[in-house]
């Protein structure tokens, strides 16, 4: 037993054969270029014809290439149009893609000076973590997340979504490792329009139901500015703790890092990527009923996600 | 204003995929992710086995495939074979373990 604790313990199974699998969408050479090509660009972004004739390829190729790179997480397509590197293909591949020298320098980054978005970044984490990690140990891994990522990446525009996702993805993985939260844990976000009523109901319920089993989040596609008083109440009544999340945007980021996503309400707005399982929940906004009406919604909520709990976990 | 940075050429472009090649294989990650983790930076065929629960002439199989594209490095030692990292790939190593 003690000796199994003092030698390092190998990256998990399922963990290996993911990144193995990233790893293997990048090693072509083609497929090299045209990560390149994106990294060089200062403006961030880079449509499939511009990428075609950097690397000079047709566009029909390049697409394909594109394809691919997307499944395996290493790109991501805003607006169906511009190509963006993910925090993954940065951290792991931005290094060797930036062939050229003179790139932005080393930023270093002290302790005392992130920038505000970078120090809100901290507090969101420091938040989500509250009851795993130290609001130190978060701050550290942000801090060093955005150093990372500003060491690499030429462009600004992206970096505090990148350090987000970064960051997000080392602390779960932290936790992982540290036996905090069991390995291979799915993901479950739920959406409706404010992320102040049905997904708030829901996320509560299903945090509540599945303990450390399931990661929940929600968000909504225009959230509000706080969470509707009424659904404190209407979780009290079922002896559910309210699950002190604040209305949040939903992101690109959180449907990607999701295995579940139901949507309430907002279906056409959330945006849809491969590989995920969609569930949309056809369900009255108790904030527009009278008490009898949010109760008949919070205890169909309640049956859904019971379900939905005992089917992943 | 920044400047556009170069787009990879060919010939650099075929090396790295190379060894992306070689790395991309989930025990192979694992041997790594364990090199880079041990305190001394170092480790052997017997250790690497017992770690991952297989058998040496795996492990043996794995390491002669990072070393063929110069990854690890094998090191004598008395009757041991030391494995460690090139230094000059760590760097890349640990991001793409990172």
């Amino acid at each position: 037993m003690s000796r199994e604790r003092s030698q390092p313990r190998p990256i998990d199974q399922a963990d290996a054969l993911r990144r193995a699998a990233q790893i293997s969408a990048a090693a072509d050479a083609d497929r090299l270029r045209i990560l390149s090509s994106i990294a060089a660009e200062p403006a961030g972004g880079l449509g499939a014809h511009q990428i075609a004739r950097r690397v000079d390829a047709e566009e029909h190729t390049v697409d394909l290439q594109l394809d691919a790179l997307e499944a395996a997480g290493l790109i991501e397509r805003v607006d169906g149009e511009t190509v963006l590197l993910t925090a993954d293909a940065w951290m792991r591949f931005g290094r060797l893609l930036a062939a050229a020298p003179g790139q932005a320098g080393l930023r270093r980054v002290g302790d005392a000076g992130l920038p505000p978005t970078v120090e809100r970044i901290a507090r969101q984490l420091q938040y989500r973590y509250a009851s795993v990690f130290s609001p130190e140990t978060v701050r550290k891994y942000v801090a060093e997340s955005y150093a990372l990522l500003a060491e690499r990446a030429r462009i600004r525009t992206y970096l505090p979504t990148l350090t987000t996702k970064y960051a997000t993805d080392r602390l779960s993985a932290l936790a992982t490792a540290s036996g905090l939260s069991p390995k291979g844990t799915p993901e479950v976000l739920f959406v409706c329009v404010h992320n102040a009523g049905r997904s708030q109901l829901a996320s509560s319920i299903m945090q509540h139901i599945a303990g450390d089993r399931i990661h929940v989040r929600s968000a909504g596609t225009a959230p509000a500015p706080a969470v509707e008083p009424a659904i404190r109440r209407l979780l009290d009544e079922i002896g559910v703790p309210f699950a002190q999340e604040f209305p949040k945007p939903l992101t690109t980021e959180v449907v990607q890092a999701s295995d579940v996503v139901v949507t309430m309400g907002c279906g056409d707005a959330c945006p849809v990527y491969p590989g995920r399982r969609y569930l949309n929940w056809e369900l009255d906004d108790p904030a527009a009923l009278p008490i009898d009406g949010a109760r008949r919604v919070r205890d169909e909520v309640y049956d859904r996600v019971e379900r939905l709990t005992a089917s992943i976990t | 204003m920044p400047v556009r940075g170069q787009t990879l050429d060919r010939s650099a472009a075929e090396e790295i995929a190379r060894t992306l090649r070689a790395v991309a294989d989930p025990t192979r990650i694992q041997m790594l992710g364990l090199i880079l983790a041990s305190p001394t930076g170092e480790t052997t065929v017997g250790e690497l086995a017992d770690a991952l629960g297989l058998r040496q002439p795996t492990i043996t199989h794995h390491v002669h495939i990072l070393v063929e594209d110069g990854v690890v490095v094998k090191e004598p030692i008395g009757r041991q074979v030391r494995l460690s990292i090139a230094p000059a790939r760590r760097a890349s190593v640990e991001d793409l373990l990172r």
